[in-house]
């Protein structure tokens, strides 16, 4: 079929003889065609389509949605047993049912009686609690700003915890043949939350012992800065867990390990930094675990150069009131020490991160 | 514009017909039957019709395009992007108009979108402009032309190229596609005075720079 044929209503035109002409020559000179190249592909394309006129759905296409429930159901439960893993004591806080009143250790079978194992019963070694402790140190270790790198479970510093941390001193005195030498985070996990009260008084002392409060209200509020202990304190039954919290005599042992290791990490990198920086005074830093010069280690900021001092400062503290930590902040800072006064102070807001510190160390 | 044909044809092959139980049907013989039945059965699956299809109108359609663009490059894209949108259109189509109709309207909005891509200098007018550029009447174009039929081909191409656009594009199409005025105003999309008058402009035109040989 000719499609170059003239129209057939063009008669209201005007027909001229030149017309014809014009469109016969139109017709001998217009002979352009299209390259083969594009026959081809344009009869590839038409074929291919016209093998499978609807389009199959892909076989993975019914499976989207299941796949993106499942999806999301595996994220979930990795974040949630991540948050579970590095911060603990917040999902059991959050899970924590209302305890009962009495008998919540029986009923916690296995813990607890690993927690009332006899009381002689040697007390843990490094390496035990190093291997009993090892996936929550690694997590620690990884945060560097983490409040305390305590062997036993460091929780977070919830208001809770940090009340039930706040030492009792006279029950924290490590007495071989009363004091259990138990964690003291699995004891308050498994202590019920009507003893919180009790653990905040105690933790304030004595002498500041408001009434009694709620648990929440009690931990939520800010700790004042606790009175010296008396010399000997009255025995009740909440004193025992308050010792439990205050740790046991493994307990500080191995926290002032983890520490020294987390020490000795901290004067490692800061000496390289130093080093690093060709400052003079790195070179006079010492190596952790060498005695310095006391200039050389005034000049070196945090913990490294002065591992040893502040170990013994820790030491001489450990079961001492935040009162103590704080007159002795405050003693080294009159001797002109500024850095271990500083190092001891960190310290302390490790262990008492809500503490409520005096103007002066503010 | 659908005869009786197209529906008899749509009548016996109903859409929601399965497709297991029927063949599509194709005229006996591809070459005499009607465009539109043929891309029905292209439609349908038949990609015989399509090759049938596509030897009609390659040619003109090649140079409707290449007379439009006046570039031999540009014409062979727009000329394959008709088709595959032709192809891709296929399931859609059902006869509302003459297919040479619906196949350059195609090509028509192609090559408008082929107008507004381009640099703004180079942008084609649609407009119908008495004022173009008019190509002397002469014989000095080609003055080395051997053969007479040569170089009247060439000035009558070279006098199309000087058309306005719209009067080119109704002008090919009345010669390439064979269409009427009215087909032509379909195609293009105005009225058919506007197609009609733009018709008659091309020629008279074409008619005075042929003078000498007419």
């Amino acid at each position: 079929m000719a499609v170059n044929e003239r129209g057939r209503d063009d008669s209201d035109l005007p027909a001229d003889p030149g017309d014809e002409r014009i469109a016969a020559l139109y017709r001998e000179a217009a002979r352009e065609e299209p390259p083969a190249r594009i026959d081809r592909a344009i009869a590839d394309a038409a074929r291919g389509r016209g093998a499978a006129p609807a389009r199959e759905a892909p076989w993975w296409l019914p499976w989207r949605m299941p796949f993106a429930v499942a999806a999301l159901a595996v994220v979930s439960v990795s974040l949630v047993t991540l948050m579970v893993e590095e911060d603990p004591d917040r999902a059991i806080a959050l899970q924590e049912p209302s305890p009962p009143a009495a008998g919540a250790r029986d009923a916690s079978a296995p813990t607890a009686a690993l927690r009332d194992a006899p009381a002689d019963m040697t007390p843990p070694t490094k390496t035990e609690s190093a291997d009993a402790e090892k996936p929550r140190r690694n997590l620690d270790a990884r945060r560097s700003d983490a409040p305390s790198p305590s062997p036993s479970p460091a929780p977070p510093p919830t208001p809770e915890t940090s009340a039930r941390r706040a030492p009792a001193p006279e029950a924290a005195r490590p007495t071989p043949a009363t004091a259990p030498r138990q964690s003291a985070v699995p004891e308050a996990r498994e202590r019920p939350q009507s003893v919180a009260p009790e653990l905040a008084v105690q933790a304030r002392g004595p002498a500041a012992a408001p009434p009694p409060v709620p648990a929440p209200q009690a931990a939520r509020e800010p700790q004042p800065f606790p009175a010296a202990p008396p010399a000997a304190a009255p025995t009740s039954p909440s004193r025992g867990l308050a010792s439990d919290s205050a740790s046991g005599p493994g307990a500080p042992l191995a926290r002032l390990e983890s520490q020294a290791a987390l020490e000795e990490r901290k004067a490692r990198q800061s000496a390289e930094m130093q080093r690093k920086a060709g400052e003079p005074a790195a070179k006079a830093a010492p190596p952790p675990g060498r005695a310095a010069s006391a200039p050389a280690r005034d000049q070196v900021s945090g913990f490294g150069a002065r591992r040893a001092d502040i170990q013994r400062h820790v030491a001489d503290l450990e079961h001492e009131p935040p009162a103590a930590w704080i007159e002795r902040v405050l003693a080294l800072r009159k001797q002109g020490r500024a850095g271990e006064a500083d190092a001891l102070l960190a310290e302390l807001r490790k262990r008492h991160p809500d503490l409520v510190l005096p103007p002066e160390l503010r | 514009m659908v005869d009786a044909g197209v529906l008899t044809l749509e009548r016996r092959l109903p859409r929601f017909a399965p497709r297991a139980y029927w063949v599509p049907v194709m005229p006996r013989d591809d070459a005499q039957a009607r465009d539109e039945d043929l891309m029905l059965a292209y439609r349908d699956g038949s990609a015989g019709a399509f090759d049938e299809l596509y030897r009609r109108h390659k040619g003109a359609l090649f140079r409707y395009l290449l007379r439009q663009c006046r570039d031999a490059g540009a014409a062979e894209e727009l000329f394959q992007d008709v088709w595959l949108n032709l192809v891709r259109a296929r399931a859609s189509y059902t006869v509302t108009a003459k297919f040479t109709t619906y196949l350059y309207r195609l090509a028509h909005n192609r090559l408008i979108d082929h107008y507004r891509r381009r640099a703004p200098t180079a942008l084609v007018s649609f407009v119908d402009d008495e004022e173009a550029p008019q190509v002397a009447a002469g014989r000095d174009i080609e003055p080395d032309v051997a053969y007479e039929a040569r170089a009247q081909a060439k000035r009558l191409l070279a006098l199309v190229e000087a058309l306005p656009a719209a009067q080119r594009e109704a002008f090919v199409l009345q010669q390439e596609a064979g269409m009427s005025i009215e087909e032509i105003a379909e195609a293009t999309g105005v009225a058919r005075e506007t197609a009609k008058s733009r018709l008659r402009y091309a020629m008279a035109k074409l008619r005075e720079g042929m003078s000498e040989w007419l």
